[in-house]
């Protein structure tokens, strides 16, 4: 089984994707810290984790209130660490996150590391904002994977390819259609917490399938400022609900052509049968 | 009786067009709420995750029923409104609005107050479709008596909620067509079908 330990395999060259890297680790603590049962401030041996769940070995002396201090400890210094290059670590996800048309993300794809972060840095924070509306009280998304997903997008698209992925309605389905079966693969999303069913159209295939409720609606979002110029609610919670209630709507189709033989062909004609009836 | 809501006006774009258009059926919709909140003041509000859900189970039956346009395109368009009536009402696409039903006054004659979200949907598929017929067939068409029969809306009111499908059939009958109320979702089965047969090209 696939390790969730946020590392990179490929840790790079890259000072933005080790900052990023860095920063998912102490996002991966943070959350382990909330969420393994039991009370946070005791002197009892802590219960192993999911061994999938973390690359950490806690020594059985380790209190849940020192995984969490670690991870405190942890985000500083990834945060200076990493300060220097990119943007500091807020709480981007607290603010509506307003998305850009998916036409700019492809051009972002073949730029460079710096121009990738601003997609990882808007897709991270939308899909936790999305998820945490939704009523979860807690999600793990790396933001790592979702950079390295453009990046991929970028090296496999000739400049030709991109162009004529901008060139058509049609081009532009398949390019997102693309997008998201390459963030289901990647899987950023690691973990989401639902006390109660979240609010939204099809709630079940939220709790159980998050990447691709989310990054379906959210690449749906994005597509739709190219393609819908009018009419769709401009205001980014708004638009969020509203791809939201759309892809709940459709979710028996999409479900379908994720799950069908050929889903990059399947899923761009389902993504531009809603496009095409939204406006 | 008062004057129905919901008329549809020529617009630039069609309103065949429209209608199959998520937000501008929503447009047209909530004209039409506005319109009852005017006359009636009862403020009836659309519910959007709904109101998609059941869009987009109109519209695949919109795709599905194609081939019978061909065959008798006026009764194509009288399906489609029913069935998006039956959808808009399965899904509960309005409501009225938190207290509102407080200020009901309902009485057996006054059908608008007495079950306003089903006369709200029920003369927006009217409106929307004396438009598409205008717009597409050039033709004119009114709803028949039963429209303002108690006893009609008391039986669909009644009906629908054992049987959803069955809004087609009274949508058939208060636009004085032939229902077919054993298998009203059936468009091959509709009685105007029978009577036309397919022309083969």
């Amino acid at each position: 089984m696939e390790s969730k330990s946020p590392l990179p395999q490929h840790l790079s060259r890259d000072i933005n994707q080790l900052g990023l890297a860095l920063r998912d680790c102490a996002r991966q603590l943070r959350y382990a810290a909330r969420n393994v049962p039991g009370p946070l401030r005791s002197d009892r041996p802590v219960a192993p984790l999911a061994s999938s769940a973390t690359p950490l070995k806690p020594s059985p002396h380790l209190s849940l209130e020192s995984v969490a201090h670690l991870a405190d400890g942890l985000i500083e210094t990834a945060e200076s660490f990493a300060g220097h290059a990119v943007p500091t670590l807020q709480d981007h996800w607290k603010s509506p996150v307003l998305l850009e048309p998916l036409t700019t993300y492809l051009e972002m794809a073949s730029g460079p590391a710096k121009t990738l972060r601003k997609f990882s840095m808007s897709y991270y924070a939308a899909a936790k904002r999305m998820i945490m509306q939704s009523g979860a009280t807690d999600v793990l998304i790396f933001e790592h994977r979702i950079c390295t997903t453009l990046e991929r997008m970028g090296a496999a698209l000739s400049a030709p390819q991109a162009a004529r992925a901008m060139s058509s309605r049609s081009a532009l389905c398949l390019a997102c259609a693309q997008l998201v079966l390459s963030l289901l693969d990647t899987q950023p999303i690691r973990s989401t917490r639902f006390e109660v069913l979240p609010d939204v159209n099809a709630p079940w295939w939220l709790v159980t399938e998050p990447n691709a409720y989310v990054f379906l609606m959210l690449s749906l979002v994005s597509l739709a400022k190219d393609t819908c110029t009018s009419g769709i609610p401009t205001e980014p919670d708004a638009a969020v609900r509203f791809f939201s209630d759309v892809v709940g709507a459709r979710e028996t189709a999409f479900k379908q052509a994720l799950k069908g033989p050929e889903p990059l062909h399947a899923l761009s004609h389902e993504i531009e049968y809603a496009i095409a009836h939204l406006c | 009786m008062s004057q129905p809501i919901c008329s549809i006006e020529g617009q630039e774009i069609a309103t065949w067009k429209r209608v199959q258009k998520l937000t501008l059926c929503r447009q047209l919709l909530q004209r039409c709420c506005d319109e009852y909140r005017e006359r009636h003041a009862l403020p009836v509000e659309i519910d959007d995750r709904n109101f998609t859900t059941a869009f987009f189970a109109w519209i695949d039956v919109v795709e599905r029923s194609a081939d019978y346009r061909r065959q008798n395109e006026q009764d194509y368009f009288q399906f489609v409104f029913g069935v998006l009536l039956r959808d808009l009402l399965r899904e509960k696409a309005i409501h009225l609005k938190k207290d509102a039903s407080t200020q009901l006054r309902p009485s057996p004659g006054n059908i608008a107050d007495w079950w306003p979200t089903g006369y709200v949907l029920t003369h927006f598929c009217i409106g929307t479709l004396k438009a598409t017929l205008r717009e597409q067939c050039a033709v004119e068409v009114q709803a028949s008596d039963a429209i303002s029969h108690p006893a009609v809306w008391q039986s669909f009111r009644e009906n629908m909620i054992e049987e959803p499908g069955l809004a087609i059939a009274f949508f058939d009958k208060f636009m004085g067509l032939e229902p077919n109320w054993r298998e009203p979702t059936q468009i091959n089965n509709r009685p105007a079908a029978a009577r036309r047969p397919a022309k083969i090209q």
